[in-house]
């Protein structure tokens, strides 16, 4: 039977028999720290924050800095990645492209969660009409093609920034995020601590903020985390359709977008730039399904 | 089973009301878009004249008003850049091109993509399970515009086997790399699905039953594991299929293929507002569908939610 191997031994679980139980972030930590694949995420993620920060000083070269006769070079000692059909570096430019991928995939998300934790919150506690009105407008926006919606908000500037661009990605990511947190909340919301917490006449405020939204956070940790991923994948695909950050700073989708005319000939223009969308994008799904795994009620259970 | 229908039905009414006024207010907030489509220093009368033919002098409402009975009749207005021409039509005509190209990559998606998962269930944790695992972690981190690059360098300039772009109608060869870019990317997720769906209902009593009575492995795996694990990848099929759409708007530039993402990106760099709006109804719609049909195939696959009534 292959389903012999499904079921492994859970040796990761440490029981301690000592009168202190460890916290969960603890346990979490301990568990993420034994998956090779997460902790190698972790790290590049890691790098490639520290890139975005550093860029100014780590590049080797301008962004914008043009190197006349040396356009379309492949790559070399002085150029890692070559350069582009302006003569710019690729490798600065690619460095520098990790700022914008970086920002918007972390402040739409933030956005999202926002807006979907307060809907999701609200439609789960309070049920009722107020659920049936807040998730049938969850259900309309999630009804239109996301990427569509949020190149409809960009469109509607005639320049557009980082900022157009995570707000646009952020009102349009969040009702994934609101429906996880409602459902969650409906499996919070009967138990016997919020009506203990109710009876000493807590506000409702405060039992959502306090009570309830506590243990809806590991659910939220793990949305959240692929969801970064998933917002640097759509910043990849307006910045290639032209409505990202404007040239001459770089974003990586921005650089394919302009790579379409020469990488038949020079391939290093969209590989870099290709790879670094996916190297980032990976590595934050790993982390949230290393997450995802740590946090499982269902493996913590210690038995 | 028709109460169920009638249901699904008249839940989806609000749904693409809810998309069409979106549409709507959006639009509302880029002004006339008249005065910047009509050249510099353009006689003020004509401006006047072009606006009130497309109604843009009218209050806000009484424009709704007039779209949204437009959009009941099925009628979604006419083009500002293309002078006239029906929305309908050039929705109708893109999404042809669009529709062959999704429904190419969804089949090399659903079929390769099961065959894996099979594969992969009935060998857990072998080197084929192993590496489709990997496959699909790298495959949804991959942007479409992307593969497309790449395959295009693969198969088009380094193997010289397949057309670099320049999409001619009613060449399928010309369909083959955009379908296989497209197709790539939803092909590891449904394998992954199919595997974990199998390996779930193989761990159950009636296949223990099935085996101890002397039925095949493979018996097992095609004939009760296979259409007990249908549900989820059908439901995971009817998602990619929506996600697939979008995929395809960015797998056409790259390709040069006269789809409807060409109609949506001519239409946003043009602030063609009627052609936005038609193209953001029409998905909708497209998605809506999508997901009444998935809710309804249920009923098909599984005779336990067929006899719930």
């Amino acid at each position: 039977m292959p389903t012999e191997t499904l079921i492994q031994p859970s040796a990761d679980v440490g029981v301690t028999l000592s009168s202190v139980p460890e916290s969960l972030s603890v346990q979490v930590w301990r568990r993420l720290r034994k998956n090779p694949r997460t902790v190698s995420a972790m790290v590049i993620i890691a790098i490639m924050i520290l890139i975005a920060l550093l860029a100014g000083t780590l590049a080797p070269y301008d962004y914008k800095a043009q190197m006349r006769g040396s356009e379309l070079k492949a790559p070399s000692a002085a150029h890692w990645f070559g350069t582009d059909d302006l003569g710019r570096d690729v490798f600065s430019r690619v460095m520098y492209g990790a700022r914008v991928s970086m920002l918007v995939g972390i402040c739409a998300t933030a956005l999202s969660l926002l807006i979907g934790v307060t809907i999701g919150l609200m439609a789960g506690y309070f049920g009722g009409a107020i659920d049936a009105i807040m998730m049938r407008c969850t259900d309309t926006v999630a009804a239109f093609p996301s990427l569509l919606l949020a190149v409809a908000i960009a469109a509607l500037y005639e320049r557009t920034s980082i900022f157009i661009l995570f707000v646009a990605l952020g009102i349009v990511g969040w009702t994934g995020i609101a429906r996880i947190v409602r459902a969650q909340v409906l499996t919070v919301r009967t138990l016997d601590y919020i009506s203990a917490a109710r009876a000493l006449g807590a506000s409702n405020t405060r039992i959502m903020l306090l009570h309830v939204l506590p243990n809806c956070v590991s659910p939220i940790i793990v949305v959240a985390t692929l969801a970064v991923g998933g917002n640097i994948l759509s910043e990849a695909g307006l910045s290639f359709l032209g409505l990202g950050v404007q040239d001459p700073f770089p974003s990586w989708g921005g650089m394919l977008s302009n790579a379409r005319t020469y990488f038949k000939a020079s391939w290093w223009v969209a590989v870099f730039p290709g790879l670094s969308i996916v190297l980032t994008v990976l590595s934050f799904n790993l982390v949230g399904d290393g997450l995802r795994d740590a946090l499982d009620p269902k493996k913590s259970a210690v038995g | 089973m028709s109460k169920y229908l009638m249901r699904r039905l008249l839940q989806s009414v609000p749904v693409i009301f809810g998309v069409a006024l979106i549409a709507f207010v959006l639009t509302q907030f880029s002004g006339n878009p008249v005065r910047s489509l009509l050249a510099q220093g353009t006689n003020p009368e004509t401006i006047r004249k072009v606006t009130e033919f497309y109604g843009f002098n009218k209050p806000w409402y009484e424009r709704f008003g007039t779209y949204m009975n437009d959009l009941a009749h099925g009628n979604l207005g006419v083009s500002i850049l293309n002078h006239g021409e029906p929305v309908r039509q050039m929705i109708v005509n893109g999404l042809g091109v669009t529709l062959k190209l999704a429904l190419g990559a969804m089949i090399f998606a659903t079929v390769v993509g099961i065959s894996l998962g099979i594969i992969s269930a009935w060998k857990p944790y072998s080197l084929v399970d192993y590496l489709s695992s990997i496959l699909a972690a790298i495959g949804v981190s991959f942007p479409a515009f992307f593969l497309a690059m790449l395959l295009m360098m693969i198969f088009s300039i380094q193997l010289k086997l397949l057309p670099v772009g320049d999409y001619r109608p009613g060449e399928i060869r010309y369909l083959v790399l955009p379908c296989l870019t497209l197709g790539l990317i939803y092909t590891a997720s449904i394998a992954r699905l199919t595997r974990n769906c199998m390996l779930e209902t193989l761990s159950q009593d009636f296949i223990r039953s099935g085996r101890a009575k002397g039925l095949k492995k493979w018996n097992v795996l095609v004939g009760h594991a296979l259409p007990n694990a249908l549900v989820p990848i059908v439901t995971i099929i009817g998602n990619d299929f929506a996600s697939l759409l979008i995929g395809a708007v960015l797998t056409e530039t790259v390709f040069n293929i006269p789809g409807i993402g060409q109609v949506i990106s001519a239409a946003i760099f043009g602030r063609d507002l009627p052609v936005v709006m038609g193209c953001c109804v029409v998905f909708a719609l497209i998605f809506v569908s999508i997901n009444l049909l998935v809710d309804l195939s249920y009923a098909f696959l599984d005779p336990r939610i067929r006899n719930a009534d």
